[in-house]
């Protein structure tokens, strides 16, 4: 039987120390509705926030909530126990369906997470996670929703504070524009893929139409150079593009995404002492493990023994590894659990490695987990 | 309430004109630009992998010897056949024929003042490197073999469906220090090119079936030294 991970150890997450400055993805996304392609979401925004935190070179933990934990206790919980330091940055997203009330005031959805109708008190707002996340006093705090925002009858207002419940010149050129819009700014952006009274559109194959166009399009063409790397005119040209899209199709209604943008120019000094864990984690106990593989700092000996140790440990006889390139979903290798930690732990080019997914089996061992490697600058 | 499908076409089609260069454009090969890219970025990777692996086995007292068999295997693992003979398709007459290939070799010049090429089973070259490392009256005291220049990776040509050949060019910097550890004794550049075979594999992961590019390094050839 496989089993996605899910890593709310909240408790072993905020015991780690954080010697780096650190972005915190908050990434839930409800994988239990069919056809509107929340997995792709969820694993898009695995990918690209790994993406972020390796141009930054910050630390990356995720707090994740997908399937049957895309639910109000554990992201409540989330919401409540994040800690952060000041230079850090908090990237909150969801995916899933999304409606409002009447008397909402917020022109921000109400997030249904995992539930349906009859459970309408266990929806959040956004506006609940703008309040919560902008407290945390964080550097930067982006809150992306991608959800429908039309009034249904009977969906009653929330309470604005719910209940509680318990991841080359080019590359520089790259770099620099993502060290522009995370690290030069200041204060918060809050998006959600809908005005008040729209619907939001989105496919299995693509997700959800706003979140490609975000990520896909505005972000990469402001990081890519295409576009001037601002958050104006990211916004700007999700909001033309769904605009366009929307309004040259008789099938589909209007969409325009909402935002609010809370920005001070604050550049961040750079810390030079600042130390980068190698590996971004999706479960801590592997990803130290895992990171300690990358480390140039234990012997090419030791490295080796753990490759075998690890491997036994973490996962099946048969477990596969598959490596994807720069777009993150070219399978660039193909190998054996045992044969990638090995090539990993004699390799000394690659400073980080990002785990996008895993599949686990009955007995909690991995038997398939899909990687991207960070290489080192040359 | 519920979000609606838009199809992966029709979004395509609007975002062409909004954006071009996220398009996914399938070139003359016949692979998707960004994928393309991908694959030309791993070409990359493995030739950066193969330089710094020759440093590591050509390096004294890096590392134990158990240590250097390991990377030694990996090295092998970055080539065509891992270091025996391996098969390859060819155009026969309207169709195309396998055939054995040689072991892949590494050709070197001797030095810059001689210039005398050899080619080497690659197996032979990475053994008599580890060996020379090891060697008590080996001339260096220490050896770095490090890239002069980035990668550059050309000449990507279709070979049949699914099968693609390239070349990759790197420029060596050869530096040998003499017994005191600290004294140049030897340095050269050489400029190498380098034989890719790439197939796109078909695959069954957890998830389904997918396929993967498979890239693996050819015979190298030392073009010049200086």
């Amino acid at each position: 039987m496989k089993r996605v991970l899910f890593s709310a150890l909240f408790a072993v997450l905020f015991s780690a120390s954080l010697n780096a400055q650190t972005i915190h993805v908050i990434n839930f996304c409800n994988t239990l509705a069919p056809g509107i392609g929340c997995d792709v979401d969820y694993e898009r925004t695995t990918r690209e926030a790994a993406l972020i935190a390796g141009f930054l070179n910050y630390e990356i933990r995720y707090y994740y909530g997908k399937g049957e934990n895309c639910s109000n206790e554990n992201l409540m919980t989330t919401l409540n126990s994040l800690d952060c330091e000041k230079d850090d940055i908090i990237l909150f997203y969801y995916s899933g369906h999304g409606t409002r009330s009447a008397q909402d005031k917020s022109e921000f959805p109400q997030m249904c997470l995992k539930y349906e109708s009859y459970d309408q008190d266990k929806f959040v707002s956004v506006q609940t996670v703008i309040e919560k996340l902008q407290a945390k006093r964080a550097r930067f705090t982006l809150i992306m929703t991608d959800c429908c925002n039309n009034t249904v009858a009977g969906i009653s207002a929330k309470s604005l504070m719910s209940k509680d419940g318990g991841s080359i010149t080019d590359e520089e050129k790259i770099a620099s524009n993502y060290r522009k819009l995370f690290l030069e700014n200041k204060g918060m952006v809050a998006v959600t893929s809908s005005k008040k009274g729209q619907t939001s559109g989105g496919g299995p194959d693509i997700g959800g139409t706003f979140s490609y166009v975000f990520f896909e399009m505005a972000l990469y063409s402001a990081c890519n150079g295409t576009i001037p790397a601002t958050w104006e005119d990211i916004l700007e040209t999700t909001s033309d593009v769904l605009k366009s899209v929307s309004s040259q199709s008789s099938k589909i209604s209007l969409q325009e995404p909402y935002y609010v943008m809370d920005l001070a120019q604050n550049p961040m000094q750079p810390n030079p002492s600042q130390t980068v864990s190698p590996v971004i984690a999706v479960d801590y106990s592997f990803a130290n493990e895992l990171s300690a593989l990358l480390d140039s700092a234990h012997s090419p000996e030791w490295r080796l023994e753990q490759a075998d140790y690890l491997a036994d440990k973490y996962f099946t006889a048969d477990a596969k590894v598959a490596t994807v390139g720069r777009n993150g979903s070219t399978i660039i290798e193909y190998e054996s659990a045992r044969d990638f930690l090995h090539r990993i732990a004699v390799s000394s080019l690659i400073q980080r490695m990002n785990v996008i997914k895993e599949t686990t089996d009955s007995t909690g061992k991995r038997n398939y987990i899909k990687v991207q490697e960070i290489r080192k600058p040359k | 309430m519920k979000k609606f499908f838009i199809s992966l076409a029709f979004c395509l089609s609007l975002a062409a004109t909004a954006i071009a260069q996220n398009v996914q454009l399938i070139n003359d090969l016949g692979i998707e630009e960004n994928e393309l890219a991908d694959v030309q970025e791993r070409i990359a990777d493995k030739v950066d992998d193969f330089q710094r692996y020759l440093q590591d086995l050509a390096g004294r007292g890096n590392m134990s010897h158990k240590a250097k068999m390991d990377v030694y295997a990996e090295a092998l693992k970055l080539f065509i056949g891992e270091g025996e003979p391996y098969k390859v398709r060819e155009p026969y007459y309207n169709g195309y024929r396998e055939k054995m290939h040689d072991a892949v070799k590494m050709t070197t010049i001797n030095s810059k003042y001689l210039k005398i090429r050899t080619p080497y089973p690659m197996t032979e070259y990475l053994t008599n490197l580890v060996k020379r490392s090891e060697a008590p009256n080996y001339r260096y005291k220490q050896v770095v073999i490090e890239a002069a220049a980035a990668v550059r990776v050309d000449n990507f040509s279709k070979v049949s469906e699914g099968r693609y050949m390239a070349t990759a060019h790197i420029l060596q910097h050869f530096i040998g220090y003499g017994k005191d550890g600290t004294r140049i004794q030897y340095e050269d550049y050489t400029a190498k090119t380098i034989t890719v075979y790439i197939e796109r594999l078909e695959i069954l992961t957890p998830e389904g079936y997918d396929y993967q590019w498979d890239i693996l390094l050819g015979d190298v050839d030392c073009d010049d030294i200086w």
